[in-house]
């Protein structure tokens, strides 16, 4: 296999080379195959991670999954399914840092419960749905948030969402109905029906 | 509104009002390629690991599940050849208690008295004395 760096700029990424390929060529150690690879999940990569909670310290978790991935490649048995093992280790960085920041974060939920409700006109109407929508899922309990994110806003099947979470299906889909109904009333509370 | 009707409602307003994330800092794939490169790989060979507790489970598994599968098969098997042995030495060493108790009860009463006739041995009661005994 040759090397891609021969082959095209590390700024094109062609969509007609596949994962299989990069990976392939990554494990024979072409760290510009690496690049092409980041540079076409970083952004779904960071969404995700943004999406399951964890805001602070954004581009050092995107940086942990990546370097996870690099790692773990050689240990990668089928290259076609590098998508869902990469959102399964996304999920474990993002469950590593809830761990982690556990304290914290509820911490930071109580400030933010505590906060007056601002007024806003016509023109902060987006911003204040987009800051509804981050507090609904934050206040979600993260097993139900990464369901409903992997699902409602990834757009992932349900059973890649098992296999990502390594939960039967029945348990994915008993979360997103919990998830759902929580979101609802939740920004039912907030004034707004849906 | 059905249910699937308000799924599609919220669905629609959470992907609308999502939000972005945050840009990443310019140096962070120069960050990461940097890190990449100092950094040991996984060995391939270790993912065959997982491969050792499952032989060590089915092993133990299929072990007891032959063993309980081998009870219930031999043991009837095992029965008949003790009494068969039993029936057949009995004749040998006492053969006129073997005709006077060839009955259909006879198995009991033989085991009854093959019992009795090796306790007599172990308390130092000697052939004779027992034959003499028991007419």
């Amino acid at each position: 296999v040759s090397t891609l760096s021969e082959q095209l700029p590390a700024e094109d990424i062609n969509p007609q080379i596949t994962d299989s390929y990069l990976i392939k060529c990554c494990l024979q150690e072409d760290k510009q195959s690496f690049s092409l690879l980041y540079k076409r999940y970083q952004q779904k990569v960071r969404s995700t991670l943004y999406r399951f909670g964890t805001h602070a310290n954004l581009d050092d978790l995107v940086q942990e999954v990546f370097i996870r991935v690099w790692k773990g490649l050689p240990r990668l048995r089928q290259s076609a399914h590098f998508s869902t093992w990469l959102y399964r280790i996304t999920w474990n960085v993002a469950t590593d840092e809830q761990r982690r920041w556990h304290q914290l974060y509820n911490q930071r939920q109580v400030l933010t419960q505590n906060l007056p409700v601002i007024p806003f006109n016509s023109q902060m109407e987006e911003i204040h749905y987009q800051d509804l929508v981050q507090r609904s899922l934050q206040t979600l309990s993260f097993d139900h948030r990464c369901v409903l994110v992997l699902h409602d806003l990834e757009e992932r099947p349900q059973k890649e969402i098992a296999e990502i979470l390594g939960i039967p299906v029945g348990t994915v889909k008993s979360r997103l109905y919990h998830a759902r109904s929580y979101m609802r009333e939740y920004l039912k509370q907030q004034g707004l029906e849906l | 509104m059905s249910d699937r009707e308000d799924d599609l409602t919220l669905i629609e307003f959470l992907r609308q009002h999502q939000g972005v994330s945050p840009s990443p800092a310019p140096d962070l794939e120069a960050r990461i390629m940097k890190s990449v490169a100092i950094c040991p790989r996984l060995s391939p060979q270790r993912r065959y690991l997982w491969l050792i507790p499952s032989a060590i489970a089915v092993t133990s598994l299929c072990t007891w599940v032959g063993y309980q599968l081998f009870i219930p098969f031999t043991a009837p098997v095992q029965t008949a050849e003790v009494e068969t042995f039993w029936t057949e030495n009995w004749e040998i060493v006492f053969p006129e208690l073997t005709s006077e108790y060839m009955t259909d009860s006879s198995t009991t009463l033989l085991a009854e008295e093959w019992l009795y006739y090796n306790t007599s041995l172990e308390n130092g009661v000697s052939s004779a004395e027992l034959t003499t005994y028991q007419r």
